[in-house]
């Protein structure tokens, strides 16, 4: 009987220590990252480092920096309530392109792209997306993809074919940003494991578990309508499939059942981005993915309600498209937007091009002097006279 | 020897430079512009580029574009660079222009990468690689005797530069002929800023 009792002990033992020392993901895999921690300067991670910190300095000088301190501290606060303890060794960098995309290299240097920022709906979806990548930094996904490369190729190709990798179609030379951070592709499962990290510090901050898969989906849908050459270069880096979407849904169904409320956090992200929407819609739309900007578009109207500014760049994707029965949608676009009213002044300016267009001269004449009404400082008010004197 | 052979295999890879004198010079069959200063012109992707202290520091590019042209060329197939379109307005005509620029931009340094990357034919410098392009007073201007356009424009390069443009342009029989004037908005634009509005000044529209 003693010995029986002996045996369930070491049994038990056995099961405990087993639990404690087995990591998440593939064996043999390196150890989370601990705060504060830096690599042993004689380790090939110090190296990995010491080329990210080189890249991070370049990144510094971008002209591409969103700099503003009210967006940046609440980006900062985000990234802190996800990893309180982690947050004080990343350093978050904004950068202004209109791609969906966040990166996260192993030395610590985050950046997050405008065109995520636009497409996010609410806090939670943002916080998400950066938890999914607080996950690769910490479960040191890039220096496991760089040991597996590195032993069927010399550290040269590694780097060049890192780079390289990251280069898909229109946003080619989006790459070089990209490489920065995921330096290229992850595995399907570090993708699954840093899903299920990223969902696990949402939820523990209280964020809304369904806004997770929502976003993937999101931007499924509309890499879909963009067809190839506006496939998501975040997409490149980050192998998403309607599997991990579905995954992430399961999960949200049995968490969101354990507490009674959650933060979606909308009106907060959307106020701290309110001033930059614009600008950021503007690139947007000028990137020339248009199929695909047309759901984005039409996503945000339908999640954050009729607006002129919404109403006023559909049009100019449709303008800008210029297919069949483009110049009367634009139009139609445009008219939304003025019986919204406190539309953009540049409606007017679209809406005479798109008159002129059509062959409709007086109402573009009326539109160009709309548009010199509203914006009478404009800097192209001469060219704008000179096409009035023209049709009148 | 084959020391030799390097260096001549490098010379051979340099961009080829020759000298334009200061006298009336024909650009393509449809203008020709006068200057009063002698240049240096290089051959980029069919177009000409001319320049005084190199094109990295100020240069000016005479583009003509037909209806459906981009103004960058790419390997890529897939790419959707902007095109130009024979009816556009001069207002069309500048999201053109910063579109294209856009989409050939956003890197920080470009060493890295070559294969599947845009390449910029028409203008083809290492300095395109913009960030916060900005343009300013858009306005008429007479391109010789044809109702033409200009505006000013800037953009910050990829090691974070300031550079300072001018575009001179007008579209003519469905093609766009523009003249851009670009350089580092610390001394060099301004340097040859006044050469080339004397080469502005001086188009004459051939037919």
């Amino acid at each position: 009987m003693k010995r029986v009792k002996i045996i369930v002990v070491f049994l038990l033992l056995c099961a405990f220590c087993l639990s404690c020392a087995t990591p998440r993901g593939t064996p043999g895999a390196p150890d989370d990252i601990h705060p504060s921690q830096r690599p042993d300067i004689s380790s090939d991670e110090a190296g990995l480092w010491m080329y990210m910190d080189r890249i991070e300095s370049r990144l510094k000088t971008s002209g591409r920096l969103v700099t503003d301190p009210a967006l940046n501290t609440y980006l900062r606060q985000i990234v802190c309530n996800i990893d309180p303890v982690r947050c004080q060794d990343i350093r978050i960098y904004i950068v202004d392109t209109p791609h969906f995309n966040a990166s996260m290299a192993p030395n610590g240097c985050m950046q997050v792209w405008t065109g995520l920022m636009l497409r996010a709906e609410n806090e939670a979806q943002l916080a998400y997306v950066l938890g999914h990548e607080m996950a690769h930094y910490v479960r040191r996904h890039t220096l496991q993809q760089w040991r597996t490369v590195r032993n069927t190729s010399s550290a040269l190709a590694f780097f060049s074919l890192a780079t390289a990798a990251a280069g898909v179609g229109f946003v080619g030379s989006m790459a070089q940003l990209a490489a920065l951070g995921a330096i290229f592709a992850y595995s399907r499962d570090q993708e699954r494991e840093a899903d299920e990290i990223g969902f696990e510090t949402m939820a523990k901050a209280d964020y809304e578990p369904v806004q997770a898969s929502q976003i993937w989906g999101d931007l499924l849908a509309e890499d879909e309508a963009g067809g190839k050459s506006a496939k998501s270069i975040f997409f490149a880096t980050h192998p998403t499939t309607t599997e991990r979407i579905a995954t992430l849904k399961t999960l949200a169904d049995k968490t969101a059942k354990e507490r009674s409320s959650w933060t979606a956090g909308q009106e907060t992200y959307l106020n701290a981005i309110k001033p930059f929407r614009k600008e950021w819609l503007h690139e947007e739309v000028h990137k020339g993915s248009y199929n695909g900007s047309m759901v984005l578009l039409n996503r945000l109207l339908k999640s954050q309600g009729d607006s002129a500014e919404l109403h006023f760049f559909l049009g100019e994707v449709y303008r800008l498209r210029g297919e069949k029965d483009d110049c009367e949608n634009a139009r139609a676009e445009y008219q939304k937007a003025l019986q919204l009213g406190n539309p953009p002044p540049e409606v007017y300016r679209s809406l005479g091009v798109v008159c002129l267009r059509m062959g409709e001269p007086q109402q573009a004449r009326e539109s160009f002097e709309g548009y010199l009404k509203m914006n009478p400082d404009a800097s192209d008010r001469q060219i704008i006279e000179s096409y009035i004197n023209r049709l009148r | 020897m084959i020391l030799l052979l390097i260096v001549l295999l490098f010379i051979g890879g340099c961009t080829q430079y020759t000298a334009v004198p200061a006298e009336r010079r024909a650009i393509g069959s449809l203008y020709s512009v006068k200057s009063n200063v002698a240049w240096s012109q290089a051959d980029e992707g069919g177009m000409q580029l001319w320049t005084i202290d190199g094109p990295l520091l100020e240069a000016l590019r005479f583009v003509t574009l037909n209806d459906g042209d981009t103004l960058f060329q790419t390997s890529d197939k897939e790419a959707k660079l902007p095109r130009f379109r024979a009816h556009m307005t001069p207002t069309e005509v500048v999201e053109f222009f910063v579109a294209s620029l856009k989409s050939v931009s956003g890197g920080v340094d470009t060493h890295q990468l070559s294969k599947g990357m845009v390449q910029p034919a028409q203008i083809r410098a290492g300095s395109i690689n913009a960030a916060s392009i900005d343009v300013k007073n858009l306005r008429p201007a007479d391109f010789g005797r044809l109702p033409g356009f200009r505006f000013d424009f800037s953009y910050l390069s990829k090691e974070g530069l300031e550079r300072q443009g001018i575009a001179f342009g007008s579209i003519h029989e469905g093609k766009l002929l523009l003249m851009v004037y670009s350089g580092t908005r610390e001394y060099y634009f301004d340097k040859h800023k006044q050469d080339a509005e004397a080469i502005f000044s001086s188009v004459e529209v051939v037919k």
